[in-house]
């Protein structure tokens, strides 16, 4: 970025009495903020804030698409719940959010101690990884329904049949396929927790290993001690992303199991999408997303509370 | 350094373990791509069979990858670059500046990564398919639809923000003394030192704005606009063109993020970590 | 002056403005098309212009076609016609979006079949489309595998499990590998694919989803014929006869099985002969009427139509664009015969054309006579739409859990279609 053609604010304020410079100085530092903010303004307002707006507006209408639309107050609020597939939803959402992030926080956890280090080797392996980080969701879905084909010859089949496992149904199997699915979103993002946890581990202050190992420490104790304090931060920002991006899950299980087989893996977001977008009832999937958004900065803030109350 | 001989063994095999989970399925995807001979449903080639670039070829000029690729590198390109500038203006007010108001937008723009994009699909639509007060047209059709509305993204602010607050006051109190102005700081003190962080928030950014599918989808009503996601949908819902062809289609669409990756990961790897390490 | 200025100004623009669209009449078409099937399409709609001087703006899209209309609807910018699924009649009618169609005003009118005609019916028994195709769906079988295990060409249920229970053991293409199967199944819930594919096995059982009765409809689904058909599709999947991972497929999935050699039986409909004379060839596949369950032959009937939407500045353009659909110059045009490329026509409505005269082929014919002898249509209720979901859910929870109790889950998936007739307003009072 140049600066050179940037003009100095208090340009501006020259030959002015000193009274009304003051007072302009005044202002002007409090406009400053914004002036560096107008430009994500202009952009939110025009194409996130209004547009929701108009969302919410919807979640109290019975939405018409020709016709005048049809206020109906809380309705869609209060359907919501007594939508009881929508609760088994919620069910499976938690399921996959809880063991997805505790999953991709472990997996990361020994790719970065497996992978710690500067040699060449190392460095090559950390960023091949990365690969799958950087791959969008629908190719990905794509990728595990060829390699967990429930066929005797899928991939992941042909393996298990060497160690003398019979073929599983993996994804068309009601009990397996949510499982699947969370298998899948640990591969998707442990490299990408992993980077975040070896710039935790490179943190921690190498005396207090040192001070473990001539206290007599075991590996275990000096882990537990030593390491996990020390990427606590580290954690903390893997556990708030993965939140975020888990509860609205959709593409991951909508290009793979279209919720099914028997519904086992319907999630919040292919609820909302069945009910509302493919049989077109806009009003009722405005209204639960916007309990979602709700649920999301709840926890959220909660999340901020905990993490200054227990860690500073 | 002296390792032993069987920890020498045992990491190898960690190492090789670890590369064929992560990378191996990428391998076969590349050489399901170079094979001529097409493959049942949930079979993909270990080694290329009878290989060939035909598939390429075909994907990209018969399918029109070209045109779709073409459509994608201006938005991405316009809209990357776009929302970095934006983003990194709005991080400084928000990490360096005291403001009335900077809480609860902060909270806002954060609430807009919660909510379901498709929600707001329908409102999108109308706000662009509007006529525009001061222009007197619409942006609908064009790619200003597809670019415009990427270039605010909450996470980019927000990962320049936490970045930008970890600068040390000192090192700006000590340009300001020098008479650097608001401006200067903001140019001379803050980007230099958050020059990771910039990489790490272009590469994400490039990703999120290349992986876009409901958006142009909502925002253009013309083949010839379409970017390469919503190119790639329509060609796997055609049922005359075989799973080959597909995955060359979609190695070609991948191929632009793993190039920008490889070129940025050294800032993207230091930019995570900094990042990290603030919390 | 400047008044007169002004008002000569504005006069003249007004003038050529309305000089510009009496001469220039543009109208909007959408349809629901591939890349390459458009093409059919863009060859109907040129010698439309040709004729008639109208000119045409097109767009298609294979994906997200419904959203689309929606979106367009809420901002008031839909089409002028949109050419897709007849089924869609109820929905789109249910989202008011397009004009009834009243038959006289659609010249060549009485050349169109009454069982076509029946399609572009709304609940209210009013016509809502002009229906320009029309298609029932059949049994595809790969020949040369039943040849050369020396079956015959299954008649019943019976036939059809064992011949698929061949194609799984015997190794029909003879590569000593056990990678056949017999039948391949869309079987996911997306988009009530289940519903759709179980609903030709309901109708050979003697059941079905809905019984029409005088006072509206009674769900149907509890009678023990459609527990039966339930039973039969369920022991295909279960018992491994069909491909795998049928109950999480898609048609984008089944065509593809049964293309590649994966397996050897295919419920499809005429669309796809081009692709299948592609791969794996005319020669190794044969095209038969559905087998007979215990109530005898039926399969699914569909079509195409074209339906005129609102906020239509020139209806008379579009009225006659959907009566040159139906003349049979468009007609000919549309079944775009000796091309691979999907017909927009698959059969004709228009009387006049006999589609075993244009199309030299015995396959045509057991579609023409499906068609006419055991097509079954979606039964008309405003809105089928969330029923097909409802029921394609349903479907592929009982076809999912291989020792689970169907008559009771079938009870239970009554109960919820009884639930969506009553939100319509369509449920006979007499239902408990």
């Amino acid at each position: 970025m140049s600066d050179a053609k940037v003009e100095d604010p208090r340009a501006n304020a020259q030959g002015r009495t000193p009274k009304r410079r003051r007072l302009s100085r005044k202002f002007g530092r409090s406009l400053v903020p914004w002036l560096y903010l107008l430009p994500a303004l202009v952009i939110f307002s025009w194409f996130k804030f209004y547009p929701m707006v108009l969302g919410f507006v919807m979640s109290f209408y019975d939405i018409q698409f020709y016709a005048p639309s049809e206020w109906v107050g809380l309705a869609n609020f209060s359907r919501a719940f007594h939508d009881t597939q929508l609760m088994v939803a919620i069910g499976h959402t938690a399921l996959y959010v809880i063991a997805e992030t505790f999953g991709a926080a472990i997996v990361a956890f020994f790719l970065a101690f497996a992978l710690e280090g500067q040699a060449r080797h190392i460095r090559f392996i950390r960023t091949a990884i990365f690969l799958p980080a950087i791959t969008s969701v629908a190719i990905i879905a794509e990728i595990w329904r060829i390699f967990f084909n429930s066929a005797q010859y899928g991939l992941v089949n042909s393996f298990l049949d060497l160690l003398g496992i019979p073929a599983q149904g993996f994804l068309t199997d009601p009990d397996q396929a949510l499982w699947v699915l969370i298998l899948m979103s640990i591969w998707k993002n442990a490299p990408y927790n992993m980077v975040i946890f070896l710039a935790g581990l490179v943190s921690i202050n190498r005396e207090l290993y040192d001070a473990a190992d001539v206290d007599g420490a075991s590996l275990w104790r000096k882990i537990w001690h030593v390491t996990l304090p020390g990427i606590v931060p580290a954690i903390s920002v893997v556990i708030m992303l993965s939140f975020i991006r888990g509860f609205r899950v959709f593409t991951e299980v909508y290009a793979t199991t279209g919720g099914g087989p028997a519904g086992s893996t319907s999630t919040i977001m292919t609820h909302i999408y069945k009910v509302g977008f493919e049989q077109i009832d806009y009003g009722y999937a405005s209204a639960v997303s916007f309990m979602l958004l709700a649920f999301t900065v709840a926890l959220t803030l909660l999340h901020t509370k905990i993490k200054s109350k227990f860690f500073g | 350094m002296k390792t032993s001989l069987p920890l020498r063994v045992a990491k190898f095999v960690v190492y090789a373990i670890i590369l064929l989970i992560f990378v191996g399925p990428f391998w076969s995807i590349v050489m399901t791509a170079i094979s001529g001979v097409s493959l049942k449903p949930g079979q993909l080639a270990l080694l290329p069979q009878s290989p060939t670039f035909d598939n390429f070829k075909v994907a990209f000029l018969d399918m029109r990858v070209w045109r779709y690729l073409l459509n994608s590198m201006v938005v991405v390109s316009f809209g990357t670059i776009a929302q970095v500038v934006v983003s990194a203006l709005a991080a400084y007010a928000l990490a360096r500046k005291k403001f009335r108001g900077a809480a609860i937008v902060s909270l806002l723009i954060l609430s807009t990564l919660m909510l379901p994009e498709e929600v707001i699909a329908i409102p999108l639509y109308l706000v662009t398919i509007k006529q525009l007060p001061v222009i007197d047209t619409s942006i609908y059709n064009t790619y200003f639809a597809m670019i415009l509305p990427v270039v605010g993204w909450a996470f980019s602010i927000f990962m320049l923000t936490e970045f930008m607050r970890a600068v040390p006051k000192e090192l700006e109190e000590a340009a300001r003394i020098d008479g650097a102005n608001d401006w200067q700081v903001f140019g001379h003190v803050i980007l230099p030192l958050i020059r990771p962080a910039l990489g790490t928030v272009l590469i994400f950014g490039f990703i999120m704005i290349w992986d876009q599918y409901l958006l142009p989808l909502v925002v253009i009503n013309d083949r010839d606009l379409e970017t390469l996601p919503v190119a790639l949908a329509s060609l796997r819902s055609d049922p005359s063109i075989t799973p080959n062809i597909i995955v060359a289609a979609t190695l070609i669409a991948m191929a632009p993020s793993v190039i920008v990756y490889l070129l940025l990961q050294k800032h993207f790897n230091r930019g995570l970590m900094a990042g990290a390490v603030k919390g | 002056m400047k008044q007169i200025w002004v008002r000569t100004v504005l006069g003249g623009c007004l003038a050529a403005g309305l000089a510009a669209s009496a001469s220039a009449e543009t109208l909007t078409v959408w349809s629901r098309q591939t890349e390459k099937s458009s093409a059919v399409v863009d060859a109907v709609i040129k010698a439309f212009t040709d004729k008639t001087g109208i000119k045409v703006e097109t767009f298609y899209s294979s994906v997200d076609f419904e959203q689309r209309l929606a979106r367009a609807a809420a901002a008031r910018q839909l089409p002028n016609v949109v050419i897709n699924d007849a089924s869609q009649v109820g929905h789109m009618q249910k989202m008011g979006i397009i004009e009834q169609i009243d038959r006289d005003q659609i010249e060549g009118a009485d050349k169109v079949s009454d069982t076509a005609w029946k399609s572009a019916e709304g609940s209210d028994g009013n016509y809502y489309a002009v229906p320009i195709s029309a298609q029932a769906f059949a049994l595809f079988v790969r020949k040369d595998w039943r040849e050369a295990l020396g079956m015959e060409q299954p008649k019943t249920w019976e036939e059809m499990r064992a011949l698929a229970q061949a194609f799984t053991h015997d190794d029909p293409d003879g590569n000593g590998k056990d990678d056949t199967f017999g039948i391949s199944i869309p079987a996911s819930s997306t988009r009530g694919y289940a519903s759709w594919f179980m609903s030709h096995f309901l109708w050979q059982a003697g059941g079905g989803f809905v019984t029409k009765t005088e006072n509206g409809f009674l769900p149907a689904l509890d009678q023990p014929e459609n527990a039966q058909a339930v039973e039969f599709v369920r022991g295909l999947i279960c018992d491994g006869l069909s491909q795998p991972g049928a109950i999480n497929a898609t048609t984008a999935d089944s065509l593809p099985a049964f293309r590649s050699g994966q397996a050897g039986m295919l419920v499809d409909g005429p669309y796809d002969l081009g692709e299948i004379a592609k791969e794996p060839g005319l020669d190794k596949t044969e095209v038969i009427v559905l087998p007979a369950g215990p109530g005898g032959i039926a399969a699914l009937a569909e079509g195409t139509s074209a339906y005129m939407l609102k906020g239509n500045k020139d209806k008379d353009a579009a009225l006659q664009f959907m009566s040159f659909l139906i003349s049979p110059e468009a007609q000919e045009i549309g079944m775009n015969v000796g091309s691979e490329v999907t017909p927009l026509v698959r059969l004709p409505v228009n009387e006049d054309i006999d589609v075993l005269k244009m199309r030299n082929d015995p396959r045509w014919e057991v579609y023409q006579k499906t068609f006419q002898d055991y097509g079954h249509y979606m039964p008309s209720v405003p809105d089928w739409t969330p029923i097909r979901q409802m029921t394609g859910e349903g479907f592929n929870t009982i076809l999912a859990q291989c020792d689970g109790d169907i008559p009771a889950q079938l009870a239970g998936l009554n109960d919820q279609v009884a639930d969506a007739l009553r939100d319509q307003d369509v449920l006979d009072p007499s239902y408990n």
